[in-house]
């Protein structure tokens, strides 16, 4: 990195009539800061993961230090418990959400922000409204609803409401997105002849990769992680899904840690080593929100 | 031999289509500690009947005391599930989707033969039955054995004596909790609060309280309840208790007595099977709840309560569920829960002795021979006010408000509650 | 005339494209939204369900626990904004700053607590805040620091501060990242002409890179409004509410009128007012949308 990079480092001339070691100190301190808060953020997710593995006594009386031997005991007792099919139902939802989600949104914020069509203003604006609306706004309802149509303790019951629920966000991304797309592509598309479905599907989403991929890796670990819903919609067994089944699991082994945060790792440690791998893709779908 | 094979396996498969009227009910349970009692008596119940499969499925406790409610607000309940008696019973029969059983009663149905009738009547609601009743609880004093007789400490008989015995054990041993408790769910303050409001409080008055039949001025007027609230506060002041009481959950407070962390604790029959499971059989005893010198109340009186099951009015299949509930509390069935999940059952018509648990059989002598006994405070007092004991009893803890604060809120919302019928 | 002869050719293909979303956004947002308002304005069906008009929602004016979630939810928002927005920023300023060596290795690390589920989170800080055995109190007797004796999320004063404080660790990271993504959008030239200048490197955070991410900032703060606003599940496994009311916010006072109280049309006057809110943030980003 080349000296412009770093553009107010502490060079300025009048510091450098200061004491060497408070001027050392006050260089670092931006490093000590974040290195201080690396710090605890890693201690909790380091100490999961060897308390995970440990024995009860040993959590409660050496918290951090390592197991005298490893109890993966604890890990078995996941799968013994069935709680291998809450994790399915969580995959089985969270895809058959996404996937339609991120389907129907494209091509409703390209609609909108491409073409030309009687009250793609308001509809735009009514959807933009209700960005903002938690699903404890409308719970009571749509739990009715949901009810009504036989749907309770079923996947398309958690299914349906999580794509409707992420339809304004994504819309909002993706139509940002679209609005910036340069039109001399599509112009050029429209006059070989090819028909608006082949313009979006063969020239605008090759090209919005970024905007497309943002939303899914958002709406993804949003959908994984929901709870309120899931615990409302899938209070029986059937359609139970992680998030839920771990307060379950929690009323069942309460005072044995160990199991409980064996099966806290296991739904966190894939995610952080996804994350970990794809980082440049998560930071930049995060950061992607802000464009 | 293959021909043979497969016209067997088709002859079987059409008489399963004849007789195929296969009934299926959904039995809705709270907690996994029935759960190897619930399945033999399921795999009975379905050799007998064999037109009939139950579907059973339990919810951890805290998670069911919502979902329970939830389930019974959508139009498929499960056909037969548990409550505890009392108002938690009774709202959701408030809501009509309670089935009125007393056909079943009236016909004698297994679950009746023998039944105790005082059991029966706590799920009676409104002139009608909405609920057959499984167990009864009780809560009492638990003490480390060799803890106490190493430091040569004595039983408490007065609340005084506890207050003293918590500061002597203290200096015996600066690590020891005296008494462990965990109220990260609240309904384990109100079962102090139960035991300390039946000490100070005359039985009569306090019902009239508890479901609002007493004047509206005069709710919770009783000098008692005061008090007991400032025993409460007492025993926290006296450092009786470990640190962070309201955000220590009431299974780690279990496991602090059963791994030798605290030296006593308050806890319900359902306890012994857990402290035994910590690997703590036979080094901890039972002693009654101490007596409070000067207070109006009943001094031997204890706190009991019953849970049962209630079959749901959407039901389809309302003949099954009634033969699946009568079943699962038939005197035989009791005799099976006693033995294999160690729980005090509510009909001890077929009990034998050693049936049930030395300790369960001490507890239930407890219950019986008490002169007066309480179900806990939120399982009786009408809701709206129980929400705000229940509620108002973290903030005591805390230290935020006063008794008299306290009791401020309950009479409120008690009046509000009764003018609103 | 060729615009009308597109636009006559691309309606059907716009109701296509624009038909499901609206379909599904209308029957499971718009819907029971509606469902809401009209179900707020009847009695509790256990009370025979009649209309009463607006009795719900005096019942909530006089409501106090409906005002401590009230206060607690704009009290969430106010913190969240300082602390996530704020030191996410001040994170992104140092890193961009001239934070050389371990730069991804920082980032990375920070940003890893937003992977990890709110419900998960909440499991695990009630452990290591457990008042008797918690890593934190394990630290706090190492050390000799006086720990609380209701610990914190039992004691009423801490409580909220604890949520916030583990909310901070979940999101600071996610802040950061765009902030720093905008940072670095930031013409290097600029930084250099103040070097030359001779402003100090507090002048130029405020003079340059502030101004520089102003867009950013604006986003920020409306995921976290919008986000401290929909706050549930940290509240519900922490402390439920608790201890007493203290912590209650508005999406775990519904639930608990809903299904725990049996008062689900009271509830349902609740959600209104949360509708009504959120309605209101929608509108911010529609003005905010407008300007950019």
């Amino acid at each position: 990195m080349s000296e412009a990079a770093v553009p107010y480092a502490a060079e300025a001339p009048a510091r450098r009539r200061r004491n060497p070691a408070a001027a050392f100190v006050l260089r670092r301190l931006p490093h000590l800061v974040l290195i201080a808060y690396c710090a605890l953020v890693l201690v909790p997710i380091v100490w999961v993961m060897t308390a995970s593995v440990k024995t009860r006594r040993e959590v409660f009386l050496e918290p951090l230090g390592l197991p005298a031997e490893a109890q993966w005991g604890n890990y078995a007792n996941i799968f013994e418990s069935g709680f291998h099919h809450y994790i399915w139902n969580s995959v089985i939802v969270t895809v058959g959400s996404v996937v339609p989600m991120v389907v129907v949104s494209i091509m409703a914020a390209y609609a909108l922000a491409r073409r030309v069509f009687i009250g793609r203003g308001a509809i735009y604006v009514l959807i933009v409204l209700t960005y903002a609306i938690p699903v404890h706004s409308i719970l009571v309802p749509l739990y009715r609803m949901v009810d009504d149509m036989g749907l309770l303790n079923t996947h398309l019951g958690l299914i349906l409401p999580h794509i409707a629920l992420g339809i304004p966000f994504s819309v909002v991304i993706l139509y940002s997105f679209f609005l910036d797309f340069p039109s001399e592509l599509e112009e050029a598309a429209r006059i070989d002849g090819c028909s608006p479905w082949r313009i979006l599907v063969a020239i605008v989403l090759p090209l919005s990769a970024p905007a497309v991929l943002s939303v899914v890796i958002f709406q993804t670990v949003s959908v994984w992680n929901e709870f309120l819903w899931a615990s409302i919609a899938a209070s029986g067994e059937e359609a139970r899904v992680w998030t839920t089944g771990i307060m379950q699991f929690q009323g069942e082994y309460s005072s044995d840690w160990p199991k409980i945060l064996a099966v806290v790792n296991l739904m966190t440690l894939p995610l952080l080593a996804i994350y970990i791998v794809a980082q440049r893709h998560f930071v930049r779908a995060f950061a992607g929100i802000g464009k | 031999m293959r021909t043979t094979f497969i016209a067997t396996t088709t002859a079987a498969l059409l008489a399963a289509g004849v007789a195929g009227a296969q009934t299926t009910i959904t039995f809705q349970d709270q907690g996994p500690e029935r759960e190897p009692f619930n399945e033999e008596a399921i795999r009975l119940f379905e050799e007998a009947n064999p037109d009939i499969d139950v579907e059973y499925a339990w919810q951890a406790n805290e998670p069911y005391k919502t979902g329970i409610k939830v389930m019974m607000e959508s139009n498929d309940p499960p056909d037969v599930y548990f409550v505890w008696a009392g108002s938690f019973a009774n709202d959701i029969a408030d809501t009509g989707v309670v089935s009125e059983i007393s056909d079943s009663e009236t016909r004698g149905d297994a679950w009746t033969r023998g039944a105790s009738k005082g059991i029966v009547d706590q799920f009676r609601h409104n002139d009608g039955l909405y609920g057959v009743p499984a167990e009864i609880y009780t809560k009492t004093m638990w003490k480390n054995d060799a803890f106490f007789d190493d430091n040569g400490l004595e039983v408490p008989e007065t609340l005084d004596e506890l207050r003293t015995l918590c500061g002597r054990i203290r200096e015996v041993d600066p690590l020891m909790v005296p008494i462990s408790f965990g109220a990260s769910e609240s309904w384990t303050i109100n079962h102090y609060l139960t035991i300390l409001f039946q000490r100070h409080v005359p039985i009569e008055t306090a019902l009239a309280d508890y479901q609002l039949q007493a004047p509206a001025d005069e709710l919770f007027t009783h000098p008692g309840y005061e008090k007991a609230l400032e025993d409460f506060v007492s025993l926290i002041d006296a450092q009786c208790f470990n640190d962070g009481i309201n955000s220590v959950t009431p299974e780690v407070g279990r496991t602090m007595f059963a791994t030798e962390l605290a030296a006593m604790n308050f806890c319900g029959s359902w306890c012994p099977p857990m402290f035994d499971d910590q690997g703590f059989a036979g080094r901890y005893s039972m002693f009654p709840f101490p007596r409070i010198e000067g207070a109006e109340g009943d001094q031997d009186g204890v706190l009991v309560g019953a849970v049962g099951y209630q079959v749901s009015e959407a039901s389809d299949e309302r003949e099954a569920a009634l033969k699946f509930v009568s079943h699962l509390l038939s005197p035989e069935m009791a005799a099976l829960r006693a033995r294999m999940i160690g729980r005090i059952p509510s009909n001890n018509a077929a009990l034998e002795d050693g049936d049930l648990a030395p300790m369960a059989a001490a507890l239930l002598d407890m219950a019986t021979s008490a002169p007066v006994s309480v179900p806990p405070l939120n399982t009786i007092v009408e809701t709206s006010v129980s929400d705000v004991i229940l509620k108002s009893g973290q903030d005591l803890v805390a230290g935020t408000i006063t008794p008299a604060e306290f009791m401020d809120r309950v009479r409120a919302q008690a009046r509000d509650a009764a003018s609103r019928g | 005339m060729a615009a009308t002869i597109r636009r006559r050719h691309g309606t059907g293909f716009d109701l296509v494209m624009i038909a499901p979303a609206l379909a599904l956004f209308g029957l499971f947002i718009v819907w029971p939204a509606v469902q809401a308002l009209v179900t707020s304005l009847h009695a509790e069906p256990t009370r025979g369900g009649g209309f009463v008009g607006v009795a719900n929602y005096r019942d909530m004016a006089s409501d106090p626990v409906f005002w401590i979630a009230m206060k607690n939810n704009v009290l969430f928002i106010l913190c969240n904004l300082v602390f996530q927005v704020g030191v996410g920023t001040v994170f992104a300023a140092l890193i961009d700053q001239g934070i050389r060596r371990g730069s991804t290795v920082i980032r990375t690390i920070i940003f890893a607590p937003l992977v990890i589920a709110p419900v998960a989170i909440g499991v695990i800080w009630a452990m290591l805040l457990e008042p008797n055995f918690g890593l934190v109190r394990q630290t706090f007797n190492a050390t000799g620091l006086p720990f609380p004796r209701q610990g914190l999320l039992g004691n009423p004063d801490l409580a909220f501060a604890s949520i916030v404080a583990v909310g901070a660790w979940n999101y600071i990271g996610f802040m950061m990242t765009i902030m720093l993504a905008a940072m670095q959008g930031i013409p290097r030239d600029l930084y250099e002409a103040a070097r030359l200048d001779g402003s100090s490197p507090l002048q130029t955070f405020w003079n340059i890179t502030l101004p520089g991410v102003r867009g950013a900032l604006i986003l920020c703060a409306l995921i976290v409004v919008v986000g401290s606003f929909k706050t549930f599940e940290l509240v519900y496994v922490l402390t439920r509410g608790g201890p007493g009311n203290t912590t209650q916010v508005l999406g775990t006072y519904i639930v608990e009128a809903a299904f725990q109280l049996f008062r689900p049309n009271y509830a349902a006057g609740m959600s209104v007012v949360v509708l009504v809110v959120a309605i209101l943030f929608g509108s911010l980003q529609v003005w905010s949308g407008r300007r950019a």
